[in-house]
């Protein structure tokens, strides 16, 4: 099966190289922490050698980051969701592997097809559901057409004006919502493909067995 | 069928999946949602849960701390500060009967404080004490046993990610469950002091004492101990008086430091004491870890950040350390920041997963009201309620013997914490949560070098390849008995935990 070792190679770096995108995020997590923490005790020392109406001009951005949270919850975010292909590729999700060695190797390579199934069907569900934050679900009862028809159609504009959900934004930034839903939904898809092959090297493995 | 009865059948079959090696975040999602869709007897509810749990949790500010203390973790490790800490412990300690093993648990706690992971402090120390354990005869038993349990104080002294899950799943605070940590931590590293103490006297061959130049020979010291004693009483004294237990609580380690490096040592006839310089030299060396301790618990404790702006600033400070490390080294490769930028991103998303399933399979027990109607059995019951928190404990020791502490703690905080709650210990609800969730810690830890599953065990016996796994087994026997003393403290006595909590808030 050389050819799903070359595939597997192909994907591992595929999932690496999408790891140390998002792994970024982290860094840029700790810097905006940092800082914000700086600014923090900076403005407080200013205050209190100063006072808060003497400080200069020159001296005014030295202050906390207004909505470091959202920036450090969004920046961490954009790792994790990242990192989640990998882990399922490596399948390094945590297991209870305390009977492993009492069921025989035939019947631990169903239990292992069985999880990778469970696990390629809430990836499925995860695509899903990610999609329904970008874009609203039609109502057929309403007379909405499935996005897919709208698509076939060319209705761009119905598209964009109704269905693309991008009204949501952060509370303190203002940031929008809509690029995270879409990353989220970029990984999600790729967490899929991940899981789709995991399932098919399980598989081939099962069947392999003499 | 009724809805408590289809969350109590959620039990057995999460249970079966999982022995069924079906992954942990995977089983509890299945029965979770599946639960939920049988309860609502529609899937509108499980989806819409589906829909904003993932995002939520992934983007969330207070759950981005895990990852934060875990790239803390690998920056220190990446940085070398465990050398430091073992050589600036064993400055302290080496001279002494089992000096080496005292060095590597007091190293392995110092560590523990600026890493909260057990598996990183047990191999981090393990790497750098464990060869010089057995250079010094100190038996494989003795040397994996005390590495594996000194891996422990990574997840007990704060900041532990263990605590912070517990915080999470329990809705407690965060902040006062690492000052409620720390006690219990000091006691656990007197204890496996005790330990090695005993195990070194009690052995057939212990090992030869360290001949080093630059410690004291045997010499009475009686006048620094009593200096000590008495700066001890002048601290608590100013404390009561209007000082405040936080500045006098400074005041006091400042002064034992101050004793302990240069209050003169009676020097013995042509005996070149170059102890204090050592000392000094060592400290220096471990300063930068220590003070990455202090900015990151100091300034949770103090109020200054927030644990996750505390975690932030912990990663900074190590990445700075490990770069600079790195930088004044020969091979300036910068591919470890890769490695553990890859590294974190794993385990934290492997742990907030399993947390989005967790919350999905605690609403779907939610809307079958298992907690409360299990609660509200309990307290019907004529149980006294120490004899449930005990059932619980011993259930948790038994659980960690074969079972991933995180596993355990995703599986049992959401139905024993509402049980706490209504029991009544003569302590208010928020402290007895706390109470509970350093109990829950230290069963966890202590699973961890439980035989046959101890995942410090393996480790450990990993790095010494010529010990046995039955040596490493009996090696951590004695500290398992400590674990085991120190719990049964903890229960008996809450006050221990809440002392500093109650001293602080």
């Amino acid at each position: 099966m050389r050819w799903l070792s070359r595939i597997e190679r192909i994907l591992t770096w595929a999932a690496t190289a999408l790891c140390i995108v998002g792994g970024l995020g982290f860094l840029f997590a700790v810097m905006a922490t940092c800082w914000s923490a700086i600014g923090k005790v900076g403005l407080r020392f200013l205050n209190a050698r100063l006072g808060p109406e003497n400080i200069p001009d020159v001296l005014v951005w030295i202050r906390p980051l207004s909505g470091e949270d959202e920036i450090v919850a969004f920046a961490v975010g954009f790792a994790l969701f990242a990192a989640l292909p990998l882990v399922t590729l490596k399948r390094e999700h945590i297991t209870i592997g305390l009977l492993q060695p009492v069921y025989s190797t035939q019947f631990n390579r169903i239990l292992t097809l069985l999880g990778d199934g469970l696990m390629l069907g809430l990836a499925y569900l995860f695509v899903r559901q990610q999609w329904n934050l970008i874009f609203k679900p039609a109502r057929l009862s309403r007379g909405q057409e499935p996005l897919l028809d709208l698509i076939w159609a060319g209705d761009w504009r119905q598209i964009w004006d109704v269905r693309f959900l991008d009204d949501k934004q952060t509370q303190v930034m203002g940031l929008e919502l809509w690029p995270w839903h879409v990353w989220a939904e970029f990984c999600s898809i790729i967490f899929l493909i991940m899981a789709a092959f995991v399932v098919a090297k399980s598989t081939m493995q099962w069947r392999a067995i003499p | 069928m009724t809805d408590f009865q289809i969350g109590l059948l959620g039990f057995p079959v999460l249970l079966t999946l999982i022995l069924l090696r079906i992954p942990l975040a995977v089983a509890l999602l299945v029965v979770g949602l599946a639960g939920k869709v049988l309860i609502e007897g529609q899937a509108n509810g499980a989806n819409s849960l589906l829909k904003q749990q993932m995002f939520n949790d992934f983007n969330t500010y207070s759950l981005s701390l895990i990852p934060l203390f875990l790239l803390m973790s690998e920056f220190a490790t990446k940085g070398g500060m465990s050398q430091a800490l073992f050589k600036a412990a064993e400055a302290f300690v080496g001279r002494r009967k089992g000096g080496l093993a005292l060095s590597a648990i007091l190293g392995s706690g110092a560590f523990g404080a600026i890493c909260g992971s057990s598996l990183a402090t047990a191999t981090t120390m393990g790497r750098v004490a464990l060869p010089e354990l057995q250079r010094a005869g100190y038996s494989g038993a003795l040397a994996t046993g005390t590495l594996a349990a000194g891996g422990t104080l990574g997840i007990l002294i704060p900041p532990s990610i263990v605590l912070v899950i517990y915080g999470i799943l329990a809705e407690a605070n965060i902040e006062r469950l690492f000052a409620a940590a720390l006690v219990p931590g000091l006691l656990a590293i007197a204890g496996y002091m005790a330990v090695i103490a005993f195990v070194v006297r009690s052995e057939k061959n212990p090992p030869a004492r360290a001949k080093k130049p630059w410690f004291e020979d045997q010499i009475w010291q009686g006048p620094r101990c009593a200096v000590m004693l008495l700066w001890g009483l002048i601290c608590g004294a100013l404390a009561f008086t209007g000082l405040g237990y936080a500045k006098a609580s400074i005041l006091l380690l400042a002064g034992l430091l101050t004793l302990m490096i240069f209050v003169p040592i009676r020097e013995n006839k042509g005996f070149k004491i170059h102890v204090r310089a050592e000392r000094i030299k060592r400290l220096t060396q471990a300063l930068p870890a220590l003070l990455i301790f202090a900015a990151v618990v100091g300034g949770i404790y103090g109020g200054v950040f927030s644990p996750t702006a505390a975690a932030g600033i912990g990663a900074g400070l190590t990445l700075l350390l490990a770069l600079i490390r790195s930088l004044r080294s020969d091979e300036r490769n910068l591919g470890w920041i890769g490695t553990a930028l890859i590294n974190t991103a794993k385990t934290s998303a492997m742990i907030l997963f399993i947390v989005v399933a967790a919350k999905v399979f605690n609403a779907f027990l939610a809307s079958a009201t298992v907690p409360q109607t299990i609660a509200e059995i309990f307290i019907g019951s004529n149980l006294s309620p120490w004899m449930i928190l005990i059932g619980m404990v011993l259930l948790y020791l038994a659980l960690g013997t074969i079972m991933d502490s995180l596993a355990m703690i995703f599986l049992t905080v959401p139905i024993f914490v509402p049980i706490i709650l209504q029991l009544d210990f003569g302590i208010p609800e928020d402290q007895a949560l706390l109470w509970f969730g350093i109990l829950v810690l230290v069963s966890a830890e202590v699973g961890l070098i439980t035989p046959p599953i101890g995942l410090n065990l393996f480790v450990i016996n990993a790095l010494a390849n010529k010990v046995p796994m039955g040596q490493t087994y009996r090696g951590v026997l004695p500290f398992v008995v400590s674990d085991m003393v120190r719990i049964a403290l903890l229960v008996a006595f809450p006050w221990i935990t809440l002392a500093l909590v109650r001293l602080i808030y």
